[in-house]
C-alpha cells in the first residue's frame, strides 16, 4: 500500500513537473519534437502497430503507474493526471474515455 | 421519462484535470481575462472560450493567447458535447493557424491561362480586388442572373452564412447558392424530412453514455468522429456486456471495438436492413403500441435509375422521385416479404445468420440500441433510401428519440447543421428549415426580412444544387463563382471534368473568387484570392451535430491584411447593391445597415456586438414573437417555428454552448437534449414541445409533434443495385474519405508538422490477396482508373483500412495524389448527394 502511494506520488509529481515546463515547450526525449502545452506527442515511429495489437494496456505497461512498471525509470513519458480516473494517478485506472490513445497520440511516420 | 445515470466521463474528474492542467500553466501566464478585448496589456495571456473547427463533434476547446498569438488549445470541460475531450486535430489548433504561407494579401489574375498553375496570380489592394469582385457579379447579376453562384460551406460560422444567404436570396433574388455540405449530409436531411418533416436528430450525443448496443452502419468514426468514438469505447470499457456490430464494407479503425463486423457487399445494405425489418414483422417482434401510436406508412417511386448524366433532374424519372403514396401496414409487409435473410445474404454477402443475429438485437425489447451512421450511408446512390431503412427498423421496435435507444445520423462538418441546415444555405432553402417553394415560407422570411409582401416570389424556383453548379461551370454557363470555407479544387467528385480536363472551357471562362486562409488548389482557378481570418482571429458560432450551438471567442488578429470573410461579404454586397433599393430604401443599407455602416466600411461595433446583432434578427425565425408580422404569420400557416426555440447570444456564451430548442423557464434558458420525448425540461427533455404541441401518455413516451398527423413516415425503400459494378474493365470497388489526422482537403492540418508526421501521404489500402494477383507490393506506384478519370498512387496493405478482396480505399486530403478525378459525380436522385463510394477502378502498376 505504502508502495503504491509512493508511485503514484512521484508519477503526479513528474506529471506536473514536465507539464511545468512543458508549459514553455520542452523537447520531448523520444522523437526530439517540440511540444507547447496541450499538445499530444506523437508516438515514435517504433510504436507502429502496437496501439493495434495491445490497446490501451500496451500503453499503460510503460507509460501508467503500476507495480510492475515504473516510468521514470524506464523513461517513458509518464501519463498525465488528468488520464486517471478522478484525475488521480493513484486509481491506476486509465478515464473511460482517454482510453482511446492513438486519437490523440498517433504514431510518427519518421 | 428517467435516466438512469451511468458513470461515463466523470465530471469532478474533468473538472480536476482541468484544474491540475492550469495550475501548471501558472508558471509562465498570468490570470485569465475574460475575452480577448482584455488582452491588450503585452505579455498576459488569454483564455478564450471556443468550439474546435474541424469536425462535427463540435468539441469545446478553451484557446490560450500570448502576444497576440494562440499558444494552446486544450478541452473546455464545461462544454457539454466533448465535456472536456478533444482528437489531436483539435489539440493542435494553435498550429493550423500559423502555417508559413497563410495568405495575408489579397490576389488577382490579370491572365486566365495561367490557371490550373501555381503561377499567375500578384498582390492587389482590397480596393482593388473588392472593385473586380463585386463589378464581376454586378455584370453577372444585370446580364442573366442563372450565371452566378456562391458555393458555400459546412464550416462556414452561422452568422455568416445567415449574411451570405440574406444576401443571395433577398439581396441577389438568386437560389444560385449551396454549400459544401451537400456532398456530406444531403441524404440525412432529406431522410429526416421525409420521415420527421423536420431536419433534426431526436437525440443527443448522451445516448452513446446510455445505450446497450451500439450498431455503426458506413461509419469509421474511430477516424472521422474520434471524441465520440471515444466516448462509444468507453461505454465498452465501463460495463463488459455492452455490445458492438460494426455494419461495413471494409475494416477500419472502428471495427476494432465491434463484438462482430458485418461486411457487405458495397450497395447492399437496404437489402440488409429490410431483411431486418421484414423479419421483425414475420416473426412479430416489432413494437405494436408504439406502431399503432406514432407510424403512417407508405411506400415511393421506384426503379429509379442513376443520376449521372446531367439531364436526370428534368427527366420523367427524376421529376417523380420525391412522389410517395400512403400504404397499410399489411401492404407495407408485403412489400418487404421478397426481404428474407436468404435474398438479403445472396445480394449482401453476408450470411444469413448474422443478418438473423442483428435482427434479434433489434428485437430484444430488454436493451437499449444506438445506430450511428455517417457516409457510407450518406455518399450513396440510395442514400435518402438507406436514410429510410435505418429509421424503419427504429420506428418499428420503438427505439427512436428515447435516451440510448436512437437513430443518429453523425454530421461532419462542424457547422453543417449549424449554418448550412439551420440557416439554410442551400439551393431550395430559407432560414430555419424554411423552404424557397412554399408561400407561407416566404411570407414568413419577407415579414422578419422587412422586405415588400411577395418579394421572394422571384425565388420560388430552387437554384443549382452542388453537382449541378460545377456541371455547369464546366459547361461554360457559370461566368461567376464565389467559393469560401471549401477547397473544390480537391473535395468535389469527378475533378477530371470540373477542373478543365473534360469540358474544356468552363473553368478558364468564369470569373472565380477564391477566400481562402491557405493557397489551395482552388486558389489556382482563382482570378481572386481574398485573404480570411481563420477561426479564432474574429468571433462565430458552430452548430453541431447533436443541435449544440456554440460560439467561438476571438482571440487574436488575423495576420497582415486578411480579414473576416464577413466584412469581405459586406463589402462586395455594397458594391454589387449600390442604387438599387428594397421598399424604397437604400438596398443595402435595408438587408445590412443594422451591423455594417457602409459609408464607413466598417462595421457597428466589436465582433461580439455584430454577432450577437445578426445572431438576433436570426433568432426571430425561432422565435415569432420578437415580430408581429412573423407572429401572424406563424399562427396562420402553422409553422411552429418556435419548435427549434434559440435562445439570446449570451446564453451560448455563458453556457459554453446550448442543445435547441432552448426554452425559457422562469427566467432561466433551458436546452433540450432528448427531443420529442416527454420529461423535464430540466432534465433536457422535450417538455414544453410535447406541452405545446404534441400529447403525453403515448407509446414510449415520446411524442413526434412535427411529423405530418404527428406520425413519422415508414416508407419502404428498395434495395436498387449502385451506379456501376465491378467489370473486367474496371474490377474494383474504390471507397474514399477522412482518416483521423487531416481535416478534409488537409489544407489546415497538412501545415502542422507533428500531423504530417503522422500522416504524410495518401496511399492506397489494398487486400494482400489482390496485391498478388496484381503483382504489387507496398510502396509501389499504380495507376487508379475509372470510367470519369485517373491518378496514381502508392499501394499500402498496412495502412489505416482493411479492404476485403476486390475493394480499395484511399483518404481525399492530398492534393498531390487529387482521387477525386477518378470518383464518380453520380448522386441520390433525392438529395443530390455524390456516391463517394463506389466508384469503379482498375489498377496498373507503374513500371519504373
Amino acid at each position: 500500500m505504502k508502495r503504491k502511494k509512493t508511485i503514484a506520488a512521484a508519477v503526479l509529481a513528474g506529471a506536473l513537473g514536465l507539464a511545468a515546463l512543458g508549459g514553455c515547450s520542452e523537447p520531448m526525449a523520444d522523437t526530439g519534437a517540440t511540444y507547447n502545452p496541450g499538445e499530444p506527442p506523437l508516438m515514435p515511429a517504433s510504436h507502429e502497430g502496437r496501439y493495434e495489437r495491445l490497446g490501451a494496456n500496451g500503453c499503460y505497461g510503460c507509460h501508467g503507474s503500476s507495480d510492475t512498471a515504473e516510468v521514470l525509470l524506464s523513461m517513458a513519458t509518464p501519463l498525465p493526471a488528468d488520464h486517471y480516473v478522478g484525475g488521480d494517478a493513484a486509481t491506476r485506472a486509465i478515464d473511460g474515455p482517454r482510453a482511446e490513445c492513438i486519437t490523440c497520440h498517433p504514431v510518427s511516420q519518421e | 421519462m428517467e435516466l438512469t445515470r451511468r458513470a461515463f466521463v466523470k465530471s469532478t474528474a474533468v473538472a480536476l484535470a482541468s484544474a491540475a492542467a492550469a495550475g501548471t500553466m501558472a508558471g509562465c501566464s498570468s490570470l485569465a481575462g475574460t475575452g480577448a478585448d482584455s488582452a491588450a496589456l503585452a505579455g498576459d495571456t488569454v483564455k478564450t472560450v471556443g468550439v474546435c473547427r474541424f469536425c462535427g463533434c463540435g468539441c469545446g476547446v478553451i484557446v490560450e493567447a500570448k502576444d497576440g498569438k494562440v499558444i494552446s488549445v486544450t478541452g473546455d470541460p464545461e462544454n457539454g458535447s466533448s465535456r472536456g475531450l478533444n482528437c489531436v486535430k483539435g489539440y493542435y489548433l494553435a498550429r493550423a493557424l500559423y502555417g508559413e504561407d497563410r495568405l495575408t494579401k489579397p490576389l488577382i489574375r490579370d491572365d486566365a491561362s495561367t490557371k490550373g498553375t501555381p503561377d499567375g496570380l500578384r498582390e492587389a489592394t482590397w480596393e482593388e480586388a473588392l472593385d473586380l469582385v463585386a463589378g464581376k457579379l454586378r455584370d453577372t447579376w444585370k446580364a442573366d442572373k442563372s450565371r452566378l453562384a456562391f458555393w458555400g460551406s459546412g464550416q462556414q460560422p452561422i452568422v455568416e452564412g445567415y449574411c451570405t444567404a440574406k444576401f443571395w436570396k433577398a439581396g441577389l433574388l438568386s437560389n444560385n447558392i449551396d454549400p459544401n455540405a451537400r456532398l456530406c449530409m444531403a441524404s440525412a436531411v432529406v431522410g429526416f424530412m421525409n420521415v420527421f418533416q423536420t431536419d433534426e436528430p431526436a437525440g443527443c450525443y448522451a445516448d452513446i453514455d446510455e445505450t446497450d448496443v451500439f450498431v455503426t452502419w458506413g461509419a469509421n468514426m474511430a477516424e472521422a468522429h474520434p471524441m465520440l468514438y471515444s466516448r462509444l469505447t468507453a461505454r465498452k470499457l465501463a460495463d463488459g456486456n455492452v455490445r458492438h456490430y460494426d455494419v461495413t464494407t471494409m475494416t477500419t479503425r472502428t471495427s476494432a471495438s465491434a463484438d462482430k463486423v458485418i461486411t457487405f457487399r458495397p450497395g447492399s445494405d437496404i437489402a440488409i436492413a429490410n431483411a431486418i425489418a421484414n423479419y421483425l414483422i414475420v416473426n412479430d417482434k416489432y413494437d405494436h403500441d408504439f406502431v399503432a401510436d406514432h407510424v403512417q406508412f407508405k411506400q415511393g417511386t421506384e426503379n429509379l435509375g442513376n443520376a449521372t448524366d446531367d439531364g436526370y433532374d428534368k427527366s420523367d424519372i427524376g421529376q417523380a422521385v420525391d412522389t410517395v403514396e400512403p400504404i397499410d401496414f399489411d401492404a407495407f409487409a408485403a412489400r418487404l416479404a421478397p426481404y428474407t435473410l436468404e435474398y438479403a445474404a445472396e445480394i449482401s454477402g453476408v450470411p444469413a445468420e448474422d443478418i438473423q443475429e442483428l435482427a434479434e438485437v433489434f428485437a430484444d425489447k430488454g436493451r437499449k440500441v444506438l445506430s450511428l451512421w455517417t457516409m457510407g450511408v450518406n455518399q450513396h446512390n440510395r442514400g435518402t433510401w438507406m436514410n429510410h431503412c435505418i429509421y424503419n427498423i427504429h420506428l418499428l421496435t420503438g427505439r427512436y428519440a428515447r435516451p440510448g435507444d436512437g437513430a443518429f445520423s453523425l454530421t461532419g462538418q462542424p457547422t453543417a447543421c449549424g449554418t448550412a441546415r439551420e440557416v439554410g444555405t442551400f439551393s431550395h432553402r430559407l432560414p430555419a428549415d424554411l423552404v424557397v417553394k412554399n408561400p407561407d415560407h416566404r411570407r414568413y422570411t419577407e415579414a422578419i426580412w422587412d422586405l415588400p409582401n411577395g418579394y421572394l416570389d422571384a425565388i420560388e424556383t430552387p437554384g443549382f444544387h452542388t453537382v449541378k453548379m460545377f456541371r455547369e461551370l464546366s459547361k461554360g454557363n457559370i461566368d461567376f463563382l464565389w467559393s469560401a470555407h471549401n477547397n473544390w479544387a480537391v473535395s468535389m467528385p469527378n475533378l477530371t471534368r470540373f477542373l478543365g480536363k473534360g469540358d474544356l472551357a468552363g473553368i478558364n471562362d468564369a470569373f472565380i473568387c477564391v477566400a481562402e486562409v491557405y493557397p489551395t488548389l482552388s486558389c489556382q482557378y482563382a482570378d481572386v484570392v481574398l485573404p480570411a481570418a481563420m477561426w479564432v482571429e474574429r468571433e462565430g458560432a458552430f452548430g453541431n451535430g447533436e443541435r449544440r450551438t456554440a460560439v467561438f471567442e476571438k482571440a487574436v488578429d488575423a495576420p497582415g491584411e486578411a480579414k473576416w470573410d464577413l466584412w469581405m461579404l459586406m463589402e462586395i454586397a455594397k458594391r454589387v447593391l449600390a442604387g438599387e433599393q428594397i421598399g424604397g430604401e437604400d438596398a443595402f443599407d435595408h438587408l445590412f445597415g443594422a451591423w455594417y455602416d457602409a459609408d464607413a466600411a466598417a462595421f457597428k461595433g466589436t465582433d461580439r456586438e455584430v454577432c450577437a446583432s445578426i445572431w438576433e434578427e436570426y433568432r426571430t425565425f425561432s422565435n415569432p414573437s420578437l415580430n408581429p408580422d412573423a407572429e401572424a404569420i406563424n399562427a396562420e400557416a402553422k409553422l411552429k417555428m418556435e419548435a427549434k426555440q434559440l435562445a439570446p447570444y449570451e446564453e451560448y456564451i455563458h453556457n459554453h454552448g446550448l442543445t435547441w430548442p432552448v426554452r425559457e423557464v422562469d427566467g432561466k434558458w433551458l436546452p433540450t437534449l432528448w427531443r420529442f420525448c416527454d420529461g423535464k425540461q430540466e432534465d433536457g427533455f422535450d417538455e414544453h414541445g410535447v406541452e405545446t404541441y404534441g400529447a403525453h401518455d403515448k407509446a414510449g413516451g415520446v411524442s413526434f409533434y412535427k411529423s405530418a398527423d404527428q406520425r413519422p413516415s415508414v416508407v419502404f425503400r428498395p434495395y436498387e443495385p449502385p451506379a456501376e459494378e465491378p467489370s473486367e474493365e474496371y474490377p474494383f470497388w474504390f471507397s474514399t474519405g477522412r482518416l483521423l489526422e487531416h481535416w478534409h482537403t488537409g489544407s489546415m492540418t497538412r501545415r502542422v508538422p507533428e500531423l504530417a508526421r503522422a500522416l504524410p501521404e495518401a496511399l492506397l489500402d489494398v487486400n494482400p490477396a489482390d496485391c498478388e494477383r496484381l503483382g504489387v507490393t507496398d510502396g509501389d506506384r499504380v495507376r487508379l482508373t475509372s470510367r470519369f478519370g485517373t491518378c496514381d498512387i502508392t499501394v499500402s496493405t498496412a495502412g489505416r483500412t482493411r479492404p476485403p478482396e476486390g475493394m480499395v480505399f484511399a483518404p481525399f486530403f492530398a492534393e498531390e495524389t487529387l482521387i477525386n478525378l477518378v470518383v464518380q459525380d453520380t448522386y441520390c436522385p433525392l438529395s443530390k448527394e455524390p456516391d463517394f463510394k463506389k466508384t469503379c477502378v482498375s489498377i496498373e502498376k507503374i513500371e519504373g
